[in-house]
């Protein structure tokens, strides 16, 4: 997300819904290493276990299909605390 | 059965908090970091490692070729900044998980690449990358994160970069660094200049250099030779926290070693009775073939305090 200096990358879009068993795709636009890294909570960025995949370069990508219901947070490590996200899987 | 069992551990760990708050009242609180203080600091560490036009947030000063130390305030900028958040170290490396020094869990956290356009796209790289620094952040201060809360002591979860797997074949690092080189003995005096507070009494003298940074903990720096006049190289930084000789207010093991408040020689000083007041030290290696959290820096073993 060029053009603002403070938070000069972001997950696009932050928030998506999807179905339970779906998969959801990562894919990294630029060459700028990131993490895609689940938590808990976006006012507590810390890994909960379930994934945390780097990204290094752009073109690289990272599948994860959610399984059950319900609300799912991730950032990226390196570029917390701008850099977060949700999937809600219905 | 059950009532006593708690009367007694409620008992023990009433004792155990008159302690420690008896044995900290002793040691009188530093001054906090004042803004001459912070515009010192900023004066002492003026390098930047970096190319590309990016600017860290924290202010750096070579130690040798391969390694540098630095300071991190609350705030990036010297007119805004109010409190020292961080000291540490940044080595030369790879961005493998093989090259990450001690390991993953080695208090190494960050990779961060010479060339940048932004600070923020420097972060990590390519595997194998090897034209960049590893990072150690030491926080002095209690203050909450992003990630939680911060307490003095190795940050394990600064701005992580997990090392990629690389296999057998790890470049080494072979880049010159803008600016790099040894500390000059000018540049050792200035900094023993600066880390000029005692806080030991009786006739305890350190062979090394301390700083209050807060109102519980010092930033020290100890070099080859006691005496800075004599000093050519920089060993060790560190920082020194307020609290008693009992295994229950050590923290973490990598605050190794315990120097008493009061002593007739600093060599006396060294652990402590059961209970007494004094400093617990950590001491971060500036030696580029094993740098980091040394553990093995003047050990000492703290006695239990909770038992009768």
């Amino acid at each position: 997300m060029p053009g603002d200096p403070e938070h000069p990358f972001a997950f696009s879009p932050r928030q998506v819904t999807i179905k339970s068993g779906q998969t959801a795709r990562w894919v990294n636009n630029e060459n700028v290493f990131h993490t895609v890294t689940s938590t808990d909570s976006l006012d507590r960025l810390r890994p909960n276990g379930r994934f945390n995949k780097s990204l290094s370069r752009r073109g690289q990508t990272f599948d994860y299909t959610f399984r059950q219901a319900g609300t799912y947070h991730y950032y990226c490590q390196p570029h917390a605390p701008f850099m977060v996200g949700t999937v809600r899987v219905e | 059965m059950r009532l006593s069992r708690i009367t007694a551990a409620a008992f023990t760990a009433f004792v155990l908090a008159g302690l420690l708050a008896s044995a900290k009242a002793q040691t009188a609180a530093g001054p906090t970091t004042t803004a001459g203080h912070i515009q010192s600091l900023f004066g002492l560490f003026t390098d930047n490692p970096f190319t590309g036009g990016q600017v860290a947030p924290r202010q750096y000063r070579w130690v040798n070729e391969n390694v540098l130390m630095f300071v991190q305030f609350d705030r990036p900028r010297v007119a805004e900044a109010r409190a020292l958040r961080y000291i540490g170290m940044s080595v030369k490396g790879t961005f493998c998980a093989e090259a990450q020094p001690r390991g993953a869990t080695g208090g190494f956290t960050h990779y961060h690449r010479l060339n940048s356009p932004t600070y923020g796209a420097g972060h990590g790289g390519p595997p194998g990358w090897n034209q960049g620094y590893w990072l150690l952040w030491v926080a002095v201060d209690e203050f909450d994160t992003p990630s939680g809360r911060v307490v003095p002591g190795v940050d394990y979860a600064f701005s992580p970069t997990p090392g990629p797997t690389c296999g057998s074949n790890v470049s080494r690092p072979d880049f010159q660094g803008p600016g790099q080189h040894r500390l000059t003995r000018a540049e050792i005096r200035r900094l023993a200049a600066l880390f000029n507070d005692n806080p030991l009494r009786g006739r305890q003298t350190a062979p090394r250099h301390y700083r209050w940074v807060t109102g519980d903990v010092l930033i020290w720096l100890q070099f080859d030779k006691a005496d800075p006049a004599k000093a050519s190289a920089l060993r060790h930084l560190g920082i020194a926290k307020r609290g008693v000789f009992c295994r229950e207010d050590q923290g973490h093991a990598d605050f190794a070693y315990f120097q008493r408040l009061k002593a007739t020689s600093y060599a006396k000083g060294r652990g402590g009775k059961r209970g007494e007041a004094g400093f617990w030290h950590l001491a971060v290696s500036l030696d580029a073939s094993k740098p980091g959290v040394d553990r093995s820096f003047l050990r000492t073993v703290p006695p239990s305090c909770s038992k009768r």
